[in-house]
């Protein structure tokens, strides 16, 4: 029970916020806000997916926000600028993002290094990596993006369930079904040990 | 010479940022006095070096007892907001003590929930780190709160004996903080209490009395930090002030060599490496590559720092060494 009791918290605290919001604005309830808010929420609960995985092992990843931020200015500029195909940019800077994360992984655990300071090390060599590619706003003109963005089932009473949104309830599906504890219990590193507090 | 020994990687750093800042800009070490105040690239350094000198002091303290501290640079904010809204109608005094009691305040919250209601340190101060920016707006009204007050200002631009007043509040903070921990056993408790809390509890040492104080201590510090920013610019924004800036002061305190896990600290490495932190930026800024440069190379150093201090490559070292 103590286990769930934080999603339970969590929960409780989602529903009753979205009531309230319900009751003020009582469009709060048709699908069209719900489908929109998976949308515009897509990007974050994919992060939390991966972010997820670094708690469970005692650790933190700081660098999460300038990995976003670095992804899509490479994006733009490979897409509009250097002419690659949007599909290849995705494959490439998905792989550059993989193997940026496992540097990191790799530093904390050979090295011993504390997760905080790795990762605030990688915070600030993405973010400095996107303002070296670009400090100015690059808008996407493929075709692709608009068509994606296009892309959606429509849910009764009018709401709209994006590709974006699918992705990311697909993330979470996976991260969730990975995460599971089978046969034996998530095993913390000596950085789980570490971060309890004083006294 | 023992404190000096212990800091030799951090004085080479030091002098090895200086030198390649010398080598970009030509007048880098030029210094003239001018209506009684030093000037000269060099004396910017430790002057913008200040704040975060100011915010290593209480950090390296809380770092110490294996905890961390995100709130200082919302502290700031709302320490610069109260200074600033009361500049012109009260005396310095009175300014101060509501700037720094406020601060006091924060950090008092922060250590209540770490010390007494056991939330992890990273979580505990992320309430106040998200919450202070909203704190200050609210004191602000959501403007930038300007004042013509010269006594405040002068904690910002004056100067006492040529030394810009910045760089004299941090030599003060450090020498009061120096006095208090390396004075009495408060130091050693600090210590005991982040190498082995449960240990240190058993033998007697009152572990939620240190990690309360030095929450409150680095709220302390951050409020002073604020009041300087404020007056630097004779205004307080509730926005900017202090934005990321307990960051860099975690990276002063790693710089220092203090472990992230407690049990040590040293204040004079944590002011030091406050001052390569602010060196590099000038240097990078002086040098005329670009900017953007400057989060690169940062994380560059740190990763070098990280790579010394490595358990894994001391030990391959004594390794080395023993044959």
């Amino acid at each position: 029970m103590s286990r769930n009791l934080p999603v339970l918290v969590a929960a409780l605290l989602f529903a009753a916020g979205y009531s309230l919001c319900a009751t003020q604005f009582p469009a709060f309830l048709t699908t069209r806000v719900v489908g929109n808010l998976l949308t515009d929420n897509a990007f974050l609960g994919i992060v939390a997916v991966g972010t997820t995985f670094v708690i469970i092992s005692g650790g933190i990843d700081l660098s999460v926000g300038s990995v976003v931020g670095f992804t899509t200015v490479f994006l733009a500029l490979a897409i509009d600028r250097w002419g690659i195909p949007p599909l290849a940019a995705f494959g490439l800077v998905l792989g550059a993002a993989v193997l940026f994360g496992a540097a990191m992984g790799a530093l904390i655990h050979v090295f011993e290094m504390p997760p905080f300071i790795v990762t605030l090390a990688g915070m600030f060599l993405a973010r400095g990596a996107g303002f070296l590619l670009s400090t100015e706003s690059v808008p996407i003109n493929a075709p692709l993006y608009s068509a994606v963005a296009d892309l959606s089932v429509s849910l009764p009473g009018g709401g709209r369930l994006t590709l974006t949104a699918c992705v990311m309830l697909g993330v979470f599906l996976v991260g969730g079904g990975c995460s599971t504890p089978r046969a034996s219990a998530p095993q913390s590193t000596r950085w789980a040990a570490a971060a309890t507090p004083p006294g | 010479m023992r404190v000096l020994r212990s800091g030799a990687p951090q004085l080479l750093a030091f002098a090895a940022v200086l030198l390649a800042d010398r080598l970009a800009s030509p007048q880098f070490l030029a210094v003239h006095l001018q209506d009684g105040r030093l000037f000269g690239s060099l004396v910017d350094v430790f002057n913008r070096g200040a704040p975060v000198a100011l915010l290593s002091l209480g950090m390296v303290l809380v770092v110490a007892t294996g905890g961390i501290d995100l709130s200082v640079g919302a502290v700031m904010a709302i320490a610069g907001a109260v200074a600033a809204s009361l500049a012109d109608s009260y005396p310095l005094p009175v300014v101060l003590a509501a700037a720094l009691g406020t601060g006091l305040a924060c950090g008092l919250w922060n250590g209540f929930l770490v010390a007494s209601l056991r939330i992890q340190p990273i979580v505990a101060t992320l309430i106040l780190m998200v919450a202070g920016r909203g704190i200050a707006q609210l004191i602000t009204e959501g403007r930038i709160v300007t004042f013509a007050s010269s006594e405040l200002a002068f904690l910002g631009g004056g100067a006492l004996l040529g030394v810009p007043m910045p760089v004299v509040l941090v030599l003060v903070m450090l020498l009061l903080t120096l006095a208090l921990v390396r004075g009495s056993a408060l130091g050693l408790m600090i210590e005991a209490t982040g190498g082995n809390a449960r240990a240190s509890a058993l033998a007697g040492i009152d572990t939620r009395s240190v990690t309360v104080a030095v929450y409150a201590w680095s709220g302390l510090c951050a409020a002073l930090a604020g009041v300087v920013a404020a007056a630097d610019i004779l205004g307080a924004d509730a926005n900017n002030a202090g934005l990321w800036l307990e960051l860099d002061a975690i990276l002063a305190v790693v710089v220092a060599g203090s472990s992230l896990l407690g049990g040590r600290f040293s204040l004079w490495l944590a002011v030091l490496g406050a001052f390569i932190i602010q060196a590099m930026n000038t240097g990078i800024l002086l040098s005329g590559l670009p900017p953007e440069l400057n989060l690169v190379v940062k994380a560059a150093v740190v990763l070098a720092v990280l790579l010394v201090q490595s358990p894994r490559l001391s030990g391959l070292t004594l390794l080395l060494r023993k044959p």
